[in-house]
Order: structure tokens, then sequence, then C-alpha cells
């Protein structure tokens, strides 16, 4: 009954007692909590950026070599900014800008300069990188990712590849980009045009056919059809502006020759007649498609309706590049010329070089499991890892915040310190552990001798001592379970949001309970406490058995 | 009424066994003072730990009132037993009464609050320290509150592992004195081990334990 005494007479020895395991078992939530959600907390900040990336409108970040490169950019885009306030009707018209570096694109409003410049830096990102769209994954929806075509091929389950953009001769897609600015041009009234030519080159079609472009009747271009043109075509069942389309519509059937209407350089109509040779249930993903007006133009006509979407094969495709390098070299190239000089373009356009980025989904089942989900999103590593190469642009700019940093390093010191903590709170975690409860018990081992020495029964100082200690350990587990639970989510919601300092506690407390308690880790913490509870009741009973003789004779040992 | 049977002790020494004692017989009765001496790691304190049922022979009894102390070794120290050490072994979180109060609770002996403060009062401790946590107090004290802590219950031995060693002279003798009191007075067998021979003069019957020859010799000095 008195032994009780022990924790309330020495207060002070209690409290510390307390905080300092509340800070130990802190630090092992913490390391458990880093460990089992390093990928989430990776995840994060990728996904962070991703997200600010990929919602259009609303683009935030461009990558620059330094700040200098930023500035000459952002001066850039300000200049052009001004000219395009003074032409009039450009709201609402999609705009397309392809350079090396990158292209922008805007369609809203022009006078928000703040969307302006995000959406200008939307498209520099000329490094590899892979984006996770962290809304898609809460969503279970598709998630985005942008791989390099060798990338491709790894992931297990793609179920879609757009805008594959390669020279090389083994892929299956051809994407050519070109835009035509005619801003600062008073002779033309137009805007922007774009034209767009894609083909099939190469004999492997499995990446077409391991996703949502399959041949359903018919069949692909064969090697002669692709080396040498051929007056053959590919169309889609569906397209993406002709909600019902013209295939099931009109019963277009394999064999049928269709007619194409295709302005020529001085935009008179002619018509080619091209045998349909396969249906495919592709989307808009790759197409030959052409929008805008241009000097010259290609319709695919059949009957009174376009089609924006059908395959020709890459040869056929190659002859109008001809014609629209000469044209642009004839007509053109002053104006082209003029813009690029303001952009300082040391870059040629060349759509080849595109050949590393591309748009693949990932197709993830309804009934994914986080596991499942993590193992199709373990390819994000190395890309994480890539983002501290030299080869990338380190520096970001955020333009919500105004804020201009050194991406590359923050997220390098990020994983430092993850790997930093988890491994400190696992050393510290056992030393401190094991110094305290042997110092600890070392002292009262000699009481219990002392309450032996009086005829107490053993049982009864177990129960009093284990008692006290639980009754420890129980309050040291709910501190540091508190405690840790406000770090590691306010440690989360640093890494997610984009500012800290707009987040009050409530909130990075808020996040936590959505992040943790509906998540997969949960069962870590009445494990973490289970394990407490038996280290304590374990390590004191299994000490005070070894430790009887050892402390009998340290009562009787004359100081 | 303690009787010491053919008991021999030895420890795991490492690989060997160390023999500490070899074949004590002996008796001890109540009313009478009692010292055991001998050098440094003769045995004297395993001797006092075997008698107190802290310890147990490797072979041999120790017998008290005619019954084993290893059959029921609580009751034995509880009720019939009171301990002072050299270095008190107080519980320093408790006051001087509650460490008194303690013991009783174990021995199952209700004794009033007056008592209690009357027997420390005795033995030189005033109400106003008889209420400090004996962690307050000087080493004379706490030996004193140690005494008390041992009699109150009333036992029939009182074993004590060298009371004086940490005590002035003052203190060393008044110790010995009431262990004296304690044993003509009170009737109770007290057994005090000591490597001080003037102090063992003191005792009624001397038991020496030597080095080498680990059995406890009867000395008249």
């Amino acid at each position: 009954m008195k032994r009780s005494l022990y924790f309330k007479r020495n207060i002070i020895n209690t409290i510390l007692l307390v905080i300092v395991l509340f800070a130990v078992l802190a630090l092992v939530m913490f390391a458990f909590v880093m460990k089992a959600s390093g990928d989430d907390l990776k995840e994060a900040v990728i996904s962070n950026y991703n997200r600010n990336i990929n919602i259009h409108g609303n683009l935030t970040f461009g990558y620059f070599k330094d700040k200098e490169h930023y500035d000459k950019q952002l001066a850039t885009v300000e200049e052009m900014i001004d000219g395009l306030k003074e032409l009039d009707g450009i709201e609402d018209v999609a705009y397309e800008y392809a350079t090396k570096n990158g292209y922008f694109t805007f369609a809203d409003n022009i006078d928000d300069l703040s969307e302006f410049e995000a959406l200008w830096f939307t498209d520099m990102f000329e490094f590899e990188y892979v984006s996770l769209d962290n809304s898609s994954r809460v969503n279970k929806e598709d998630t985005t990712l942008f791989l390099s075509r060798q990338d491709l091929s790894t992931l297990p389950d793609i179920y879609n590849a757009t805008s594959i953009m390669t020279k090389e001769e083994e892929m299956i897609a051809y994407k050519h980009t070109l835009t035509f600015d005619y801003r600062f041009s008073d002779e033309v009234n137009r805007l922007s045009s774009i034209f767009t030519l894609a083909g099939v080159t190469g004999d492997n079609i499995s990446y077409i056919q391991n996703g949502s472009f399959d041949i359903l009747e018919g069949r692909m271009f064969t090697k002669e059809e692709i080396e040498n043109g051929a007056k053959v075509i590919i169309l889609p069942v569906n397209t993406f502006y002709i909600e019902d389309g013209p295939v099931r519509n009109r019963k277009v059937a394999i064999g049928d020759m269709i007619p194409l209407s295709i302005n020529d350089e001085d935009e008179v109509l002619y018509t080619e007649y091209y045998e349909v040779i396969g249906l495919h249930n592709g989307g808009t993903c790759i197409s030959v498609d052409y929008t805008g007006e241009l000097p010259f133009s290609i319709d695919y006509k059949y009957e009174d309706d376009y089609y924006d979407t059908a395959y020709i094969p890459y040869k056929n495709l190659s002859s109008l590049f001809e014609k629209i390098d000469k044209i642009r070299s004839e007509e053109d190239l002053p104006l082209i010329n003029n813009v690029d000089k303001n952009f300082e373009r040391t870059d040629k356009f060349d759509p080849s070089d595109y050949y590393t980025l591309s748009d693949i989904n990932i197709k993830l089942k309804e009934d994914m499991t986080s596991e499942e989900y993590y193992d199709i999103i373990s390819y994000l590593e190395k890309y994480f890892n890539d983002l501290n190469k030299d080869s990338m642009f380190p520096y970001m700019y955020d333009s919500n915040v105004g804020s201009f940093s050194n991406v590359a390093g923050s997220i390098a010191s990020l994983k430092i310190i993850f790997d930093v903590a988890s491994y400190i709170s696992v050393i510290a975690v056992f030393g401190t552990t094991f110094v305290l409860l042997t110092n600890e018990f070392k002292k009262r081992f000699k009481e219990r001798a002392i309450w032996l020495s009086m005829g107490e029964k053993d049982r009864h100082i177990y129960k009093d001592f284990y008692l006290g200690y639980f009754m420890i350990g129980l309050i040291s587990f709910g501190l540091g379970a508190v405690i840790s639970y406000i770090l590691s989510g306010l440690l989360k919601q640093n890494l997610v949001n984009d500012n800290l300092a707009n987040n009050t506690i409530d909130s990075a407390v808020t996040g936590l309970f959505n992040d943790y308690l509906y998540d997969d880790h949960l069962w870590i913490y009445p494990l973490v406490f289970v394990i407490w509870i038996l280290i304590y009741s374990l390590s004191f009973i299994l000490a005070a058995h070894f430790n009887k003789r050892r402390s009998i004779k340290e009562m009787l040992t004359k100081e | 009424m303690l009787e010491v049977k053919n008991v021999s002790y030895s420890y795991e020494d490492g690989a060997s066994r160390r023999l500490i004692l070899k074949d004590i017989d002996v008796s001890f009765k109540s009313g009478t003072f009692y010292t055991i001496t001998g050098e440094s790691g003769s045995g004297k304190t395993t001797l006092l730990s075997l008698l107190g049922a802290l310890d147990r022979p490797q072979t041999g009894d120790i017998l008290f009132n005619g019954q084993s102390i290893y059959d029921d070794p609580s009751t034995y120290l509880s009720k019939h037993v009171g301990f002072v050490f050299q270095s008190y072994n107080l519980i320093d979180y408790m006051t001087a009464y509650e460490n008194v109060k303690a013991s009783l609770n174990i021995a199952k002996v209700n004794k009033s609050p007056e008592n209690i403060y009357g027997l420390l009062n005795v033995l030189g401790i005033g109400k106003d320290k008889a209420d400090r946590l004996v962690s307050k107090l000087s080493g004379g004290e706490m030996q004193r509150v140690a005494i008390a802590r041992a009699i109150a219950k009333s036992p029939s031995i009182l074993l004590s592992d060298e009371p004086t060693g940490n005590l002035d002279e003052q203190n060393s003798r008044f110790v010995c004195e009431m262990f004296k009191i304690l044993a003509h007075k009170l009737d109770l067998c007290v057994i005090m081990v000591t490597h001080d021979l003037n102090l063992a003069k003191k005792s009624d019957v001397i038991y020496r334990i030597y080095l080498g020859d680990k059995r406890l010799i009867h000395e008249t000095l």
C-alpha cells in the first residue's frame, strides 16, 4: 500500500521519468510513422508538385537553370503579354506555342497576368520527371504519370498511352505539333493555328494493343504501307468530337473507300480516297487532326462529317511536313523569327526532340488496395531520385506564393532528414530505454529486497511496483502518442501544403486525422502500445526474477 | 530457539563453486546477545542472511522453534525477525513513522500511532523527526529508526549486520547498549555481525568464523 508513495514522494523523478519515456515513445512512434509512411511522404512531395502542374489554368511551377534564367523568361512573358493586350478578340482563343523549352497555352482571360504567367510556366519542365495526381489517387481514378518511352514498357498496367513523341524508328506513334504564330501580324487576322499530325511507324503494335487503342476490326498497317505510304486509313469507331461516330452511324466497313478532303497550300480542296483497313476504339490519343486556320489544311472528310481522328501511314504524312516547312519558310518565317528573337531561343524547333515525355495512364482497379497501388507507383522512386540530378533545372518558381526555391536541394534535404530521423530514433529508443530502465529498476530492486527482509510477499511487491510502472507507461504512452500524432501531422502538412504559415495547429491535426485515421497505418498505434507495455512488464518481471539475489546482496552491502 | 543444523553454503564462482560456510552447527537462545566476528569475506553476512531466510544453504537446515524457517519465510521474517543493517535500509521516500508502520502492517500487528511515536521517542526520535522523510535524518537517527522498525513488531530474533559501521562512537555505544537491553530485558535473541572485537566483547557470546576454516568457532575473550 505504501509502495505507491514512491511515485508521489519522488514527484520530480516521476515526472522526469514520464517525460523521458514519452519523448522516447514519441520518437519511436515518429520513426514508425516515418518508416511506414515513407512512401506516402515522398508521394506527397511529388504529388504536391504535380497537383499544381496538372490543374489547367492554375499551374504555378516552372523550373529554371538559375535565377537569371527565370528573370529572363519572365521578362519575355511580360513583354508578350503587353503585346497581346493590344490585340482585340484574343480572349477565349485556344493558343499554343511550341518551343524547345516548352509551350504555353491560355484559354481564358489573359488580362490576368498571374494566370498567363502560370500558364507560361506550365510546360517548362525540361527534366525527366514523374508526377502523380494526388486527388486522383484519393478518388482511385486514373493517375497520370509522365514517363519516358523506355519506362513505358516497364509499367504493368497501362491502358492508355497518349502523345508519344519520338523519332525513333521502333516507336509506334509519332506526333508532330506545329504552331504558327500570327500575333504580331497585321496582315493575318488569325491569332493562332495548330497543326498536328500523327502516324504509326514500326511493326511493334503491342504497346497500343495493351491499351485502349485496340484494333477492333481489320488490321494495322503493313510495314510496306508505313515505309512507302499507301492510300489506306484506320478509323475510330467513336470520335472525340462527334458523339456517335460516323463509323457506327454510317456503317463504314473494312474495305470501304472514303473520301478525304484536303486543302492544298493554296487552300484549294482536293479529294483523295482512302481505303478503310481497320477500325479502332481509341479516342483522340493517337490521331491525325487539324484545327485552326492555315493557308493549307487537311480535312478528313467522310460525306458531311469531319473526322478529327484517323490513322494514315506515316509516309503519307511526311509529304505534308515538307509542304508545311516550305510554307513556313516562305511566308511565316519572318513572323516566327520575330517571336523567336524575343524569346532568344537558341534551339531549333524539332519535334523529334520530344521523345522522352509521354502521358501514361495507369489502370487502377476499383478495389485496388494501397499495397497494389504502391507497387505500381514504386516506379516513381527513381524519378524522385532523379530530381537530385544536376541535369535538371534545380530552381522552382511558385507563382502562388511568389517564392523562388531550390527544389532539388530541399527534396534531398527532406530525404536525409527522413532517413536520419528514422535511424536516430531507433538508436535513441534502444539506448535511452536501456539506460533508463536499468537505473530505475536497480533502485527499485534494492527496495524490493528491503521489503522482503521485512517479510513482505514477493507477489505483493510485484503488484504494487508493476501497477506504478504501468500507470507511468500509460501516461507516457498517451502523451507520446498525442505528441507524435501532432508532430507527424504537422510534418506531413508542411510537406503537402504550399504554405505552412497559413495552417493552424487545428488544421494540422485535422489533416492528420484525415491522413492517418482512415489510413492503413492506424494499426501502428495499438501495436506500439502493446510493444511498449510488453517492454515494461517483461523487462521488470524478468529483471526482478534474475536480480533477486543481487538485490539482497546490495541491500546487505556495507557503505 | 534458533538451531543451525549442519549448514554449508557455497556459490558458483565461474566454473567452480566457492565454499563459504562448512558444517555449521549452532544454537541461539532467547535472552542472549550474540556476536559473530571474523575477517572480511569470512562469511559472517552470509550466515546472517541464512539466519534471516534471505538465502538458502545447499545442505543442512535452520529451525526456528523446531520448524524450518524455509517452510514459510514470509511469516518467519514478518513476525519473528527484525533486521538492522549497517546502511539502515530504510524506505527513503517514507517518514520514520511510516517505515515503522509499514513493518507493523506486514506483520499484521496493530499499534496505535501514539505507541509508534512513543517507541521512536524512547529511541531518541522525537515527533518532529518521526514525521520527516528518513532521507532527511542523520546516520545515527536513521539507525535508531531502523532499530524501532525492527523491534516494533516484538520479534523473537533481532539480526544485525555491522549496525555501528556508519555511526560515531556515541551512537555505536547507544546501539550496543540497546541490543543488550533488548536481549536481557525483552528476552530477544540478538545476533550481531561485527568485525570489531571491542564491540564483540560487550556481547554475551562470541562466535568467530575463520577465513580458511569456514566453521563457526565459539570464542572466549
